[in-house]
């Protein structure tokens, strides 16, 4: 287990969140939810799928960076920057984000303490080799989460991984 | 605070110089950038490492980086938790990074690597 552990790094993640005065993609676009996928280093800008046409403040996603060279850059600046930068790119999508930008949050996976990354980054190389014996149990340690399943970064991947531990320890016990 | 980005400013921001990659690779060139927009993410810009779940370790005053293939091979191949670079950086800039490393943040490893040293380390 140790050796399957050490084969897998973590891949990193960055999302910045940005608030506006007024959800200027409805009101003068009318953009309802989605995504708008683009070369710019922020990647993408999905709106928000629900609150449709509410008045008063919005917020959406104005970056959302995985898997290359731009979550790296991204994951390296200070806060502040991330931010910055995700309105400087974003405005030459939408001119509204000059007038309207209120404020923003930025998260970079690999700066988050409990976890130092998003998702486990399996290569075939290392499946093949280490994943079995990742999800075995080892004297007293199982593993479960997203990095022990066959869907890395999902939900699903976590939940069925959880199912699948908490099934093999069922079974040792009753057996024992 | 909020520059217009023209079309052909888009790889080389003016207003702080900060380099944007356009693909999955890295379009940086020297050390100096590489390190700052890709290792200082975990190991931090003063290369002091970080501590949370697990460790990034310092590379500053390491003695780890002595013997340089292996700083090369970890970029290239990766080690444990940390990704690897061989398919984000070419052998010129994996070189130039693990050079800059070896010879700054209290580190004073001369004997600098080269691409082709590079290339040998690649599995």
């Amino acid at each position: 287990m140790k050796a399957a552990i050490e084969a897998v790094p973590y891949s990193g993640a960055v999302k910045i969140g940005l608030q506006f005065k007024r959800r200027f993609w409805e009101e003068d676009e009318a953009i309802y939810g989605g995504i708008t996928y683009t070369d710019l280093p922020i990647r993408q800008i999905a709106y928000p799928n629900t609150g449709f046409n509410r008045t008063g403040r919005g917020v959406l996603l104005g970056a959302y960076l995985f898997d290359g060279a731009n979550s790296y850059e991204f994951t390296a600046m200070p806060p502040a920057e991330r931010i910055e930068r995700a309105v400087e790119f974003g405005a030459t999508i939408h001119p509204q984000y000059r007038g309207e930008f209120e404020n923003g949050v930025a998260v970079a996976w690999h700066r988050v303490p409990f976890t130092l990354g998003c998702s486990g980054d399996w290569s075939d190389e290392a499946r093949s080799q280490h994943y079995r014996n990742l999800c075995q149990i080892d004297g007293r340690i199982v593993l479960a989460g997203e990095h022990a399943s066959a869907l890395p970064a999902w939900q699903e991947g976590a939940i069925l991984s959880s199912l699948d531990a908490v099934s093999r320890l069922h079974e040792r016990v009753v057996k024992s | 605070m909020l520059a217009l980005c023209s079309e052909a400013a888009l790889t080389q921001d003016s207003t702080k110089g900060r380099t944007f990659s356009s693909g999955y690779a890295f379009v940086e060139m020297s050390g100096e950038e590489l390190f700052a927009n890709v290792c200082a993410g975990c190991h931090m810009p003063d290369a002091m490492g970080a501590t949370g779940a697990g460790n990034y370790p310092p590379l500053a005053q390491d003695r780890d980086l002595q013997v340089a293939r292996y700083p090369v091979d970890i970029v290239v191949n990766g080690r444990r938790a940390m990704p690897p670079f061989g398919d984000m950086m070419n052998d010129d800039q994996i070189a130039a990074v693990v050079n800059y490393v070896r010879t700054h943040f209290g580190n004073d490893y001369r004997d600098a690597v080269t691409a082709s040293d590079v290339k040998a380390m690649r599995r």
